[in-house]
């Protein structure tokens, strides 16, 4: 498929836990299309996180493999993955993951630094601003709240203008008034940006706002 | 709660916490610091007590008595009581006379036994090569000093008599380990068997004869032996210590030097505790707001973690004890050859010692930092940002120096050489935190000036003032002492071991006459040998001090006594020499009143002379009157000819005077001082150059001793650069899966990460430099009295050493943080 973003081919992965080898992901196929978005969704311990991390090549499966954009991920070294992320994908996370030492505006500007883009200040600036945060810039991450901070992620991720961006459970620990602002605005940039949205969460009403639903059950793929 | 179920909970904290990799951190921290400690504590002891009985050889054995009367046969009885090895020898002034002639002799009559320690060398001729004796000359035999043969003009194996005997020269006596303090003794020294001497008629009645016991055996027995002494006036008591005054110089250098290294191991260990319970005490956080939220009390926590502490501290440091006798003993085995011959065993109180260094440094650098965490407010369960309630930073340095203070006695016993050893740290201290706030304000300024992605490498250390201060201070003392005793105690210990120079005289020549001074020097020059200069010497009985006449019953101190019976040895001088240093009063100047005396500080503390006194003494009948207008401190290490009591030449100028010099032989120019004997026979001939060797064997030794306790001292060091780099693992994990998370490649990391310990490391060592060259001064100038020369590289050296440390204590961090899987950290959290 020409306009496909994200293929996953066969995708295992298995760990050695004290009982012996566990099975995490079990041949897991699908393919996202550009602009998509797309919700993974299952209980605790399903594999959605796992299967995030796979997609963007944080870490590698035990079978199968991954394409970005025609890309196949497992051919890649881990510096040149790093590379692939810093240009195509955007993170969200549930435990926020900004630097305690970086302030508000330095953690936005980060990925733009690690890609040394010229007018970085500014477009850090503007995606500050753009999350409503720009009177905040200096403020360290401890000195913001919860919401606050995942704003700052959110400008952080969409700042370098991705085409993927991944959301694990970017609502996990906020309050629904919050969670709901954040989440309205991840889905404002996703329409803005056009960029392609994977989504894990456990929220099914947060699932059916994605034009796509993954149901993962003990590592396996159930419903697309 | 009871004390029981406390210990319990203590207990299971323990074991559960066993995992905790700042606890283990604390705990490997604790067991080196206390394996070092012990193992310092227990070699210097060990060192010490070598070193004592190296002291004990130039003695001849472990404690002498002497008297001018017979000893009484009760000291005998109880030196055997304790079990000690006993030798007797008597000394006196006799005439002796062979073929062509008489000589007054220093003789000296040895039991069997003699010497209990020490070498005695012989040389089967003048100037030939020496060998090892173990006990006197047999009975019916004499050794001599080899300058009586040439004041006889007599040769071995001639017959020399003694009193109303006569015996065969055997030898040539070149070294006895107990010769006596007074090196410029005037007659040569003849040795005899003490079976001899009632055959020699001798020892009369009213004769002044010298009597000595010389005992050796273990120290306890010593010891036990000295405190059954009586305090007998007449019996004077000399201890290894006493026995030469440049060997006890060395030692208390020695011990100095050992003391300092032992107290700046004990203050690293301390800051290596101090940044690992900081991690620990940090971790801490949540689950002391989840037991307040259960409803633990302050006080239970408090008791808890004292508890845990107290048991953590009680292991680890019997760990660190047992790791440091082993260490000490695989290290003792090695040295034991290069100490020439065994260290004495090494006794438990070094071990126990130890432990309660350990646990009494756990409970100064840790314990407030966990009491602290008493006041995390359980609130803290829901907002996780609310307040760190950790130790501040000024409790816990005071907490530290209190612990610091309390120790230091401990270990350096002398009180001048603690206190400033103390006073250096603290200083330390205080500037290492205030160069850490000034590179703080550098480093921010730079970061804000600059546009460039690598300066993004120093955010870690501006954002975190308190954590970047505490690792400058950590590192900046470690880097210091490494400094200090790496690179600087290099200067330090060179300029105390060369104030024995290479150059150091080993002959002296006594009994010149004044018309033979310029023809002597003359002759010395042509044979290419300098001479320090020529030294008139007149012997002189102190009579009075202001107007009191001097007897030696005014004065209750034995050495005293002493003193104020023998004659000295006053010399003229127009100039301070540049081994003297004037402490009170002032040196004469060319134009000064010429009644004036310069005392050594010593001889006049002990004969109770003053600044201002007037003091007078009898040369052959004649009186000589003065004023005390100096007293001078003597570096007795440098072997120059050099006098307790000094006069203007002027004033000592219408009496008759001998004058005395020295000279270092050059290599294998023995015939110079055949010639000199056969030229000048008046001239006395002293060889001082096994003497000197001894003198030196004992400085040898102090050094290896000080640069293996500094070896140690360099670990320490070592360990609180690691603990402090480990400090901000956690973090350092986190910030590198997120900057690989977000696309950092692993170049970009590590010149990032290139960049912070750069930084880091360069300025630290810049301060540790600093401030090893200032404390080096301080201890130079203020302590050791030697030169200080100021060494500009040390700062390069410690600028790498800095990056070096940090490099190599947090390279094992970095690569962790690339080697470990990105989405498992991040599903972490």
């Amino acid at each position: 498929m020409r306009n496909t973003l994200v293929t996953a081919e066969n995708l295992s992965k298995h760990f050695l836990g004290p009982d012996g080898p566990l099975t995490v992901l079990d041949n897991i196929n699908f393919q996202l299309a550009h602009g998509a978005s797309c919700a993974v969704v299952g209980a605790s311990g399903s594999g959605k996180s796992t299967l995030l991390g796979l997609l963007a090549g944080l870490e590698l499966p035990s079978t199968g493999r991954c394409l970005l954009d025609g890309q196949d991920l497992n051919v890649l070294d881990e510096d040149a993955r790093a590379r692939l992320r810093n240009q195509h994908i955007g993170f969200v996370f549930q435990q926020f993951h900004l630097l305690e030492s970086f302030n508000a505006l330095e953690n936005v500007l980060l990925p733009l630094e690690l890609a040394n883009v010229r007018n970085r200040r500014e477009l850090a600036t503007t995606a500050l601003d753009r999350v409503g945060l720009a009177s905040r810039a200096k403020h360290l991450p401890r000195q913001l709240s919860g919401g606050e901070q995942q704003r700052v992620a959110i400008a952080r991720a969409f700042c370098t203008n991705p085409s993927l961006l991944f959301a694990d459970e970017p609502t996990g620990n906020l309050d629904t008034r919050t969670a709901h602002q954040i989440i309205e605005l991840l889905f404002e940039l996703n329409r803005e940006t056009g960029t392609t949205l994977v989504l894990v969460t456990h929220d099914d009403s947060l699932a059916s706002r994605c034009s796509r639903r993954l149901e993962l059950t003990d590592g396996r793929l159930l419903g697309q | 709660m009871t004390w029981s179920s406390l210990a319990q909970q203590a207990i299971r904290s323990l074991l559960r916490d066993r995992r905790n990799s700042h606890l283990i951190i604390v705990a490997i921290a604790l067991i080196i610091a206390v394996a070092s400690m012990t193992a310092v504590a227990t070699f210097t002891d060990r060192i010490k007590r070598a070193l004592s009985t190296q002291a004990s050889q130039l003695l001849a054995g472990d404690l002498a008595l002497t008297s001018s009367r017979p000893l009484p046969p009760l000291y005998r009885r109880r030196a055997q009581a304790a079990h000690l090895r006993i030798s007797e020898n008597l000394s006196l002034r006799s005439m002796v006379s062979a073929e062509s002639g008489l000589q007054m002799v220093e003789l000296k009559a040895v039991s069997d036994t003699y010497p209990l320690r020490g070498e005695l060398l012989i040389a089967p001729a003048p100037f030939a090569a020496a060998s090892r004796a173990s006990t006197g000359p047999r009975p019916g035999t004499v050794w001599v000093e080899s300058r009586l043969l040439t004041m006889l003009k007599t040769v071995i194996g001639a017959p020399l008599r003694l009193g109303t005997a006569e015996f065969q020269i055997a030898g040539v006596l070149v070294l006895e380990p107990d010769r006596a303090g007074d090196l410029f003794s005037i007659a040569p020294r003849v040795m005899m068997h003490l079976d001899d001497i009632p055959a020699t008629d001798l020892v009369l009645p009213g004769s002044r004869v010298q009597h000595s016991l010389i005992v050796a055996g273990a120290a306890k027995s010593v010891a036990q032996f000295r405190a059954s002494l009586d305090d007998n006036a007449e019996v004077r008591i000399i201890t290894p210590a006493e026995a030469r005054p440049e060997v006890r110089s060395a030692l208390e250098h020695a011990e100095q030097f050992l003391s300092l290294a032992a107290l700046v191991a004990t203050t690293l260990a301390g800051l290596a505790i101090l940044v690992a319970a900081h991690s620990f005490a940090r971790e801490q956080l949540d689950s002391i707001a989840i037991m307040r939220t259960l409803g633990a009390s302050r006080r239970i926590l408090a008791l808890r973690y004292m508890f845990e502490i107290f048991l953590l501290g009680l292991i680890a440091s019997s760990i660190g004890a047992g790791f440091g006798m082993a260490l000490e003993f695989g290290l003792a085995h090695v040295l034991a050859g290069w100490l020439q011959g065994d260290l004495p065993i090494a006794s438990a109180w070094p071990a126990v010692f130890g432990v309660g260094v350990g646990t009494a440094s756990l409970a100064g650098f840790a314990l407030p930092q966990l009491l602290a965490l008493r006041d995390v407010p359980p609130a803290r369960v829901l907002r996780r940002d609310h307040g760190t309630y950790l130790a501040r930073r000024r409790t816990l340095l005071s907490s530290g120096c209190v612990a610091i203070v309390l120790l230091a006695p401990w270990y350096a016993g002398d009180p001048a050489t603690t206190g400033w050893a103390l006073l250096g740290l603290g200083a330390c201290l205080v500037m290492l935190l205030l160069s850490a706030r000034v590179v703080l304000v550098l480093l921010s300024t730079l970061y804000r000036r600059s546009a460039h992605w690598w300066r993004l490498g120093l955010i870690n250390l501006i954002r975190f003032p308190a954590l970047t201060s505490l690792q400058i201070c950590a590192l900046g003392l470690s880097i210091m002492a490494v400094m200090l005793l790496g690179f600087v105690r290099g200067d330090l210990v060179a300029g105390w071991a060369t104030s024995l120079p290479p150059d150091a005289p080993d002959q002296f020549l006594i009994n010149i006459e004044p018309e033979e001074v310029a023809s002597l020097g003359d002759y010395l020059h042509q044979q290419g040998v300098t001479v320090e200069g020529f030294y008139s010497m007149a012997r002189a009985r102190l009579v009075s001090i202001n107007d009191h006449l001097v007897s030696p019953d005014d004065y209750p101190d034995p050495r005293a006594r002493r003193l104020a019976e023998r004659e000295f040895n006053l010399s003229a001088a127009t100039a301070l020499k540049p081994d003297n240093r004037v402490t009170t009063g002032r040196f004469w100047q060319p134009n000064d009143p010429i009644d004036q005396f310069s005392f050594e500080v010593e001889i006049a503390n002990s004969l109770g002379i003053r600044l201002g006194d007037t003091v007078t003494y009898r040369i052959a009948e004649q009186l000589l009157t003065g004023r005390v207008t100096s007293l001078r401190e003597v570096n007795w290490e440098t072997m120059q000819a050099n006098f307790f009591v000094v006069a203007p030449p002027a004033l000592l100028a219408p009496h008759p005077a001998t004058f005395i010099t020295s000279f270092k032989l050059p290599p294998g120019r023995f015939e110079i001082l055949r010639d000199l004997a056969h030229r000048f026979p008046s001239v006395t001939i002293l060889d001082v150059m096994a003497l000197l060797r001894q003198v030196r064997g004992v400085m040898d030794k102090s050094l290896a001793a000080i640069q293996f306790v500094f070896l140690f001292t360099v670990g320490a060091g070592i360990v609180v650069v690691y603990s402090a780099v480990q400090a901000t693992q956690v973090r350092r994990l986190h910030d590198t899966t997120v900057m690989k998370t977000l696309g950092g490649t692993r170049k970009r990391i590590l010149a990032l990460t290139a960049v912070e310990f750069l930084a880091l490391g360069t300025v630290t060592g810049l301060i540790g430099a600093l401030g090893a060259s200032v404390a080096a001064w301080m201890l130079a100038t203020r302590v050791l009295h030697i030169e200080f020369h100021f060494n500009p590289q040390a700062f390069a050296i410690g600028s790498c050493l800095g990056i070096f440390a940090v490099v190599l204590a947090g390279l094992h961090t970095v690569i962790r943080g690339w080697h470990q899987p990105t989405a498992e950290v991040l599903r972490g959290g």
